[in-house]
């Protein structure tokens, strides 16, 4: 049996920990109802804007002029990978890697470029030899639109000088609060089927005029779609890694309490032998003298 | 009671305003475009600049980045990456951003770093400009 200030030392060293796992618990509650707000705003945008796409789409002949639906031969793939910054949020970090592993290799393109979002996503690419050719910094910590709106025009800008093929970002999307899933999503190019769920905007086809133009207009609007896209996946992703980290801290404050019970009787019990054993030595002492 | 039509005015952030307006003027490339109810069906996508709307017979002024107006007749959605009323800006901010967008164009960077600065000094002028007009700020 361990003496009794070792147990006591661990008992403090397990109080501890667990003040720490229950403050990072309650943080990350804040910062998912934080996220999910911000999700949820964005939530009419997008499907504001699928419906302006898909009526575009399907009552002018602008796609045939947009670079954004051209089908290139697909041999270049981009993929925008989203993780966290740092672990402490059970799997969180590695399904998403795990998928991402799988989609690169299932795709299996002659040129693979992977752009990252998280230092966990980073330093996974970087041990695999293939270091991301873009890191984003700051974004896992904080999504917001200025900077999805840096990613996505600097993905369209290199999709427009024709550097790759196909984009996909790969993220963690939130179904329920406890219910996280890896997902990839193609970014580019556009596919007419991307919209085919998406409920018109009108009831009957309006003769449109198109101000300045119609490629205009839909050059205009692919941008504005995919940075809602980008934004809505950081914000998701974001959601996911607070909700998993949630989960993991308070598991461990559970668990931490589970121990705490258990050190605490065996420190009773180291204690109750320790008196029990001076009182024999005392009255065997008192014996010897009499 | 005048010809009032339904606006939205959404950005990926939030729902700006969700009202019954007599009158919406945008900045599109050619010129600004005012729209009433009853207008002609129309897509129009617009650049950053001062948007003006009349509710209950009064002019509002915002400050909105690029987006797009999609027209029917009773109805307009004003779709945008940003739109903030004069209240909202952050004039520091604002000031700070037209300094870097400046300091960014003047290092004469790669075609795209110039177009990302472009347009983040018109966003910088047009808050700035949308506040000198708000009364109270002169």
């Amino acid at each position: 049996m361990s003496s009794i200030s070792e147990i006591r030392h661990r008992i403090k060293a397990v109080e501890d920990t667990r003040k720490i796992t229950r403050a990072m618990f309650l943080i990350a509650s804040a910062k998912m109802q934080k996220a999910m707000k911000m999700h949820e705003r964005n939530l009419p945008y997008l499907r504001r804007i699928s419906q302006d796409m898909r009526y575009i789409i399907e009552n002018t002949g602008a796609r045939a002029h947009s670079p954004y639906f051209a089908h290139r031969p697909l041999n270049r793939a981009v993929y925008l990978v989203i993780a966290g910054d740092k672990g402490m949020c059970g799997a969180y970090n590695e399904e998403v890697l795990r998928l991402a592993d799988a989609t690169i290799q299932a795709d299996g393109r002659e040129r693979v470029s992977v752009f990252t979002i998280g230092l966990m996503a980073y330093s996974h690419f970087a041990r695999l030899g293939m270091a991301p050719d873009i890191h984003y910094l700051h974004v896992a910590q904080n999504p917001n639109l200025q900077s999805s709106r840096e990613i996505t025009l600097e993905l369209c800008d290199m999709y427009n000088r024709n550097l790759f093929d196909d984009a996909y970002i790969i993220f963690t999307n939130m179904l329920a609060s406890r219910t996280l899933r890896p997902e990839v999503i193609r970014l580019l190019p556009i596919l007419e089927e991307d919209f085919a769920d998406v409920e018109p905007l009108h009831g009957r086809a309006l003769e449109m005029e198109y101000v300045p133009s119609e490629e205009a207009a839909l050059a205009a609007l692919v941008p504005q779609h995919l940075i809602g896209l980008v934004y809505s996946a950081c914000a998701q992703a974001y959601a996911s890694e607070q909700s998993a980290r949630m989960m993991a801290m308070d598991a461990s404050t559970r668990n931490a309490d589970e121990m705490l019970l258990k050190l605490n009787t065996e420190h009773n019990r180291a204690r109750q032998a320790a008196i029990t054993q001076e009182l024999t030595e005392i009255i065997a002492g008192a014996n010897s003298v009499l | 009671m005048a010809n009032t039509f339904r606006l939205q005015i959404i950005t990926p952030e939030r729902v700006f305003l969700e009202a019954d307006a007599e009158m919406l003027v945008v900045k599109a490339p050619d010129g600004e475009i005012g729209i009433a109810a009853g207008h002609t069906p129309m897509i129009i996508s617009t650049q950053e600049g001062e948007v003006r709307i009349k509710l209950g017979g009064q002019w509002r002024e915002a400050a909105a980045a690029d987006g797009f107006v999609t027209v029917t007749p009773d109805h307009a959605l004003f779709l945008v990456q940003t739109c903030e009323w004069p209240e909202e800006i952050d004039e520091n901010r604002a000031r700070r951003d037209e300094e870097r967008a400046l300091e960014a164009l003047r290092q004469q960077g790669s075609m795209h770093e110039y177009i990302m600065a472009k347009s983040m000094l018109s966003r910088a002028m047009v808050r700035l400009r949308v506040l000198r007009h708000s009364p109270g700020n002169d």
